[in-house]
């Protein structure tokens, strides 16, 4: 999408309508993106009118009374908002901080494995929990962290130790989050950069062996630099998320006690919004998660520019 | 410049499809009236069925009429299409119904989203107060008792007294409810349990903790292991499972009470807090299944269904040793000799102890007409039909002689459980009477037992806007701090009573206050 659209809007209009005659396939090979994007993505946005109404369901939206930024006002206000807006990146940050080197390294350590069908069956098996849906994980862990009847239970009793239901602790759930977060989608991760790794020159690596550099160092030179720009890029693209600190997961794992200490925007506009009807309300916390999602893509690409790194516009 | 042919083909496919996808798109946002619109293969045989809805309208008997298509947004009991009830009910009737079946957890959720995008339902159901209350006051249903003179089932469904719990505030009845027994549920005990570990029926807490301590810790079911608890729960205390306990403290947790003239919630009484010192002791003893906090309401009713509780609130369909709704079949065949007994309301707590909290004696599900459907003479047809003696009874039960037959007074089924399923039967909850023809004696009496332990509702069938705003956020924060409280995640010193500020001053006074006035004037 980026290619063409920066190449249609030169300066000069009539350079624009050659460059338009000259790739007419191309551009017309565009349409159907656009389309998508236009139908489902932009035209959508236009509901967003409800933040600053007091929406009704059965007036609809232009019926609707208007109320300026009551709901923003609201928002702020609210106990619940700042609590809100602490969980998600308390947990989008931490789900980065130790979630996003896990796939380079496997990446750089599978790379490393020279039986090809070794390799395959453990890249297979490590990529295999991101088919899952979240509420089959959650049964199974469930299941699993069981203080009664769950392998957690047998563990707890043979340990001696004082059996805790871990996925109904205010402390350990904020953990369980993570590692399941990471455990499901790590191997997913690592399926892009195993990708940039096979295009390393090898020749780089025997010039490196000629020159004396062992495993380690020609890990450092060699292959960490040769990928540097897609972790940059993943990583711009990870920052775009950072607002969505993952809803179904969420979702699966609140309980009455853990729900105040791992609610994130989305679980709370889905409760707020589809629980309740206050959906002006929902409309109003959606949109300033998504402003300040903006700003962070917007400044994590200004950063890795002044990195000398390409960035993704 | 050899590939340029190609590559305008593939555009042009492409671009076909994209079209065409927009096409649709387009037709979808146009027709958001026609009703076969999510049910592509439906589609065809709605056609047939739309034609005939013009003449639908009038008549009302059916015969050589073509059947009038209804759209129904029920709660999920997995009808399928063209199963036997169904095409019995749609004969009947003179329907074809399309059916939008949503589980009861989600029903809310997906209506408001039908509801917002335009698309109305003929008939209606919905099981939250907080629903049923935005529905009748934004103007979208019908009122049934301007129409129900042509249709005595309807009308004669339910008494008087019921009627008037239906009524909105406006004098219009909207709603018709399931009926069914209240409570459903019963404060009983293991009988087997408690002979084999020689303790009586508790009357008292004192006693009840006695018979829940060796319940739980004296392995009862005798296979060695710590496997059995006093209760469990499912992520909420007001789900009648702890009602035995906070009962007998004089007074339930989201529930409203009359003290002393008002209406007041039991949430914030002031001996509650005595309750959850009961409740915390009893987990930390390990007396109640600590799973209560993470399990859902699916994974409970194995537990039950399995037996592993004997000493608590139960379902009082356990009761039925002709197994109503599959409980006590599951649970015979893991303890052959297991029993239940139930148990009077606890004493020792305060001096006026109350029982366990009740459903709305509107029915744990509403149904509705829409005011606009096209087709409301056969909307009530269908209700109708499933509310007179013998449509109530066919939905249930089948057909005499072929599903079932009579002794004596006595119903017993000639199908089991799963036939019941695959045909589609007992699964049409429209306005029906729950019917009990083919239960056993131990339910009736659990039943007659069951109402002398209950506590009604004062406010049921009150409907003012705050209990909208309001009670839903009120709720949540009493199950979320109870169970902090009951777990050691709070204190209860100090615990509880930030809990009653907290719950004041996020709308809980203006609530009753509002409340109390309603109740007042009625």
């Amino acid at each position: 999408m980026a290619g063409p659209k920066a190449k249609s809007l030169p300066a000069n209009g009539s350079k624009a309508r050659r460059g338009l005659k000259e790739h007419k396939t191309l551009y017309l090979l565009m349409v159907p993106g656009l389309l998508y994007f236009i139908l489902f993505r932009y035209l959508p946005m236009f509901g967003l009118v409800i933040a600053f109404k007091d929406y009704n369901i059965f007036k609809g939206i232009w019926a609707s009374d208007w109320v300026g930024l009551e709901n923003f006002r609201d928002l702020i206000s609210s106990g619940d908002f700042w609590n809100v807006m602490k969980n998600t990146l308390k947990i989008s940050f931490t789900k980065i901080l130790i979630g996003f080197p896990i796939p380079i390294l496997l990446a750089i350590l599978l790379n490393e494995i020279r039986k090809v069908r070794f390799k395959k069956v453990v890249q297979t098996c490590i990529y295999l929990p991101h088919f899952l849906s979240w509420v089959v994980i959650g049964g199974i862990m469930l299941n699993l962290f069981s203080p009664v009847f769950g392998l957690a239970g047998q563990f707890f009793k043979a340990t001696g130790m004082e059996a805790v239901n871990i996925m109904a602790k205010k402390n350990t759930i904020f953990w369980v989050v993570i590692f399941s977060d990471i455990w499901k989608e790590a191997g997913w991760s690592t399926i892009v950069f195993l990708a940039a790794l096979t295009q390393v020159d090898l020749n780089l690596y025997e010039a490196a062996r000629m020159d004396g550099a062992n495993k380690v160092q020609q890990m450092v030179h060699i292959t960490l630099p040769a990928i540097s720009s897609i972790v940059i890029v993943m990583l711009i693209l990870r920052i775009g998320k950072i607002m969505n600190a993952g809803f179904e997961q969420i979702l699966v794992l609140q309980n009455p006690i853990t729900r105040d200490a791992i609610d994130i925007f989305d679980t709370y506009v889905y409760r707020e919004g589809l629980g309740r009807g206050s959906y002006s309300f929902a409309a109003t916390v959606d949109m300033f998660k998504s402003v300040i999602a903006l700003i962070l893509v917007g400044s994590a690409n200004k950063i890795s520019r002044w990195f000398g790194e390409e960035g993704i516009v | 410049m050899k590939k340029t042919p190609n590559l305008y083909k593939a555009a042009a496919g492409a671009l076909t499809v994209c079209m065409m996808a927009g096409a649709l798109a387009g037709c979808g946002k146009a027709g958001d009236g026609g009703s076969g619109g999510q049910a592509p293969s439906q589609a065809a045989k709605n056609e047939t069925a739309k034609a005939g809805e013009a003449g639908g309208n009038q008549e009302t008997g059916g015969g050589g009429e073509e059947p009038v298509h209804l759209k129904l947004f029920l709660t999920n009991k997995n009808i399928v299409d063209g199963s036997y009830a169904k095409q019995m009910i749609e004969e009947a009737t003179n329907t074809k119904l399309e059916i939008i079946q949503v589980p009861t957890k989600e029903l809310d959720n997906k209506l408001n989203i039908l509801l917002a995008s335009g698309d109305r339902p003929d008939i209606i159901q919905c099981e939250t107060e907080t629903m049923e209350s935005q529905l009748l006051s934004s103007g979208i249903l019908l009122p049934i008792n301007q129409y129900w003179d042509n249709y005595p089932n309807i009308k004669n469904g339910r008494d008087e007294a019921t009627w008037d719990l239906m009524r909105y505030t406006d004098g219009n009845i909207y709603s018709i409810g399931i009926k069914n027994p209240n409570p459903l549920s019963e404060i009983a005990y293991r009988k087997d349990w408690l002979d084999k570990l020689g303790l009586e029926v508790p009357a008292t807490l004192d006693e009840y903790y006695e018979v829940a301590r060796a319940v739980a810790l004296d392995d009862p079911d005798g296979n060695g292991v710590n496997d059995t608890f006093a209760f469990g729960g499912y992520q909420n205390v007001d789900t009648t499972w702890f009602d035995h306990i906070f009962g007998a403290y004089g007074a339930l947790p989201n529930y409203w009470m009359v003290k002393d003239g008002h209406i007041e919630n039991g949430s914030i009484q002031p001996s509650m807090k005595d309750a959850l010192i009961y409740l915390n002791k009893m987990y930390q003893d390990g007396l109640i299944d600590p799973e209560f906090v993470t399990d859902d309401a699916k994974r409970w009713q194995q537990k039950v269904k399995s037996g592993i509780y004997g000493a608590g609130v139960t379902k009082i369909h356990i009761f039925d040793h002709n197994n109503w709704s599959n409980y006590y079949e599951p649970f015979i065949q893991a303890y052959p000799e297991g029993e239940h007994v139930y148990g009077p309301v606890l004493k020792g707590g305060c001096d006026n102890p109350v029982g366990i909290r009740m459903a709305s004696e509107r029915g744990w599900l509403r149904t509705f007409i829409s005011k606009d459907s096209k087709n409301i003479d056969a909307c009530l047809r269908l209700i109708d039909y499933l509310m007179s003696e013998e449509g109530n009874r066919f939905a249930q039960y089948g057909v005499e002689g072929e599903h079932y037959k009579w002794e004596g007074d006595v119903l017993v089924r000639l199908i089991d459980d799963q036939q019941t399923n695959e045909l589609d039967l007992n699964k049409f909850f429209i306005g029906n009477t729950v019917l009990f023809d083919h239960s056993s004696p131990e339910l009736f009496d659990a039943f007659e037992h069951s109402h002398t332990i209950c506590t009604p509702n004062p406010v049921d069938g009150i409907f003012i806007d705050e209990l909208n705003e309001l009670y839903p956020k009120l709720k949540e924060i009493t199950n979320t701090r109870y169970i902090e409280m009951i777990v050691g995640e709070t204190p209860i010193e100090g615990g509880f009573e930030s809990f009653v500020e907290e719950w004041k001053s996020r709308g809980g006074d203006e609530l009753t206050k509002a409340l109390d006035e309603a109740y007042q004037a009625k």
